[in-house]
């Protein structure tokens, strides 16, 4: 399912779930990454994410989750 | 500042119970032209006070790069005198929380326009059982 599509189908993927724990590192103005990890029932992730600042509007690039381990 | 201004300093960090987890590095650098410029250090501390004088050796943007490393608040205090200008440092963290409220926000609301305007075109997602989606495209 496209990303949009489970978005707006209400699923809560790595982008809008909760962080437990988050970490956000700048590279320059227009680069950031973020690292977290959530919970999404039945699972938590480990989970990172890329953001790109374009025409000064901060928009998610990539993002990677991984099942967290105990 | 600009090449030759001067500028007296102090800057101080309270009282720390382990000034060496305070990282503290005085540096400046020329603009950057194409993600190219100079960089120099003048200056690399842990917690400890530090004062003097500074003359800036060319036009750029000069001060500290700061990281606290231990699990306690500190509260720095920098006073300065002399001639520079104040540039303000953005807030990428909050920012980027601020982002994925405006994400949560308009995922509930349906609001298709605005969640195009906060991922990019060739976004992709991979999820933990190693396929990739993009934003608008299908899975592979």
């Amino acid at each position: 399912m496209a990303r949009i599509s489970a978005l707006i189908a209400g699923e809560i993927t790595i982008e809008v779930a909760t962080p437990d724990e988050i970490s956000v590192r700048a590279y320059g103005p227009a680069t950031a990454i973020a690292t977290g990890r959530s919970t999404i029932a039945p699972a938590t992730y480990r989970w990172t994410a890329v953001y790109v600042r374009r025409d000064g509007v901060w928009q998610v690039g990539a993002s990677h989750a991984s099942p967290a381990s105990r | 500042m600009k090449q030759g201004e001067t500028l007296v300093y102090h800057i101080a960090y309270g009282q720390l119970s382990d000034p060496a987890r305070m990282v503290s590095e005085f540096h400046g650098h020329t603009p950057q032209v194409d993600g190219v410029g100079d960089l120099m250090f003048y200056a690399k501390t842990g917690g400890q006070p530090q004062s003097g004088s500074f003359t800036a050796p060319w036009d750029g943007i000069h001060g500290w790069y700061l990281k606290n490393e231990s699990a306690a608040e500190v509260t720095v205090t920098l006073e300065l005198a002399g001639f520079y200008e104040l540039e303000e440092v953005p807030d990428v963290a909050a920012e980027i929380l601020a982002l994925r409220s405006r994400i949560a926000a308009a995922a509930e609301a349906n609001d298709i326009a605005a969640l195009d305007r906060m991922f990019a075109p060739d976004f992709t997602h991979t999820h933990a059982a190693g396929w990739t989606t993009g934003w608008r495209g299908s899975a592979r």
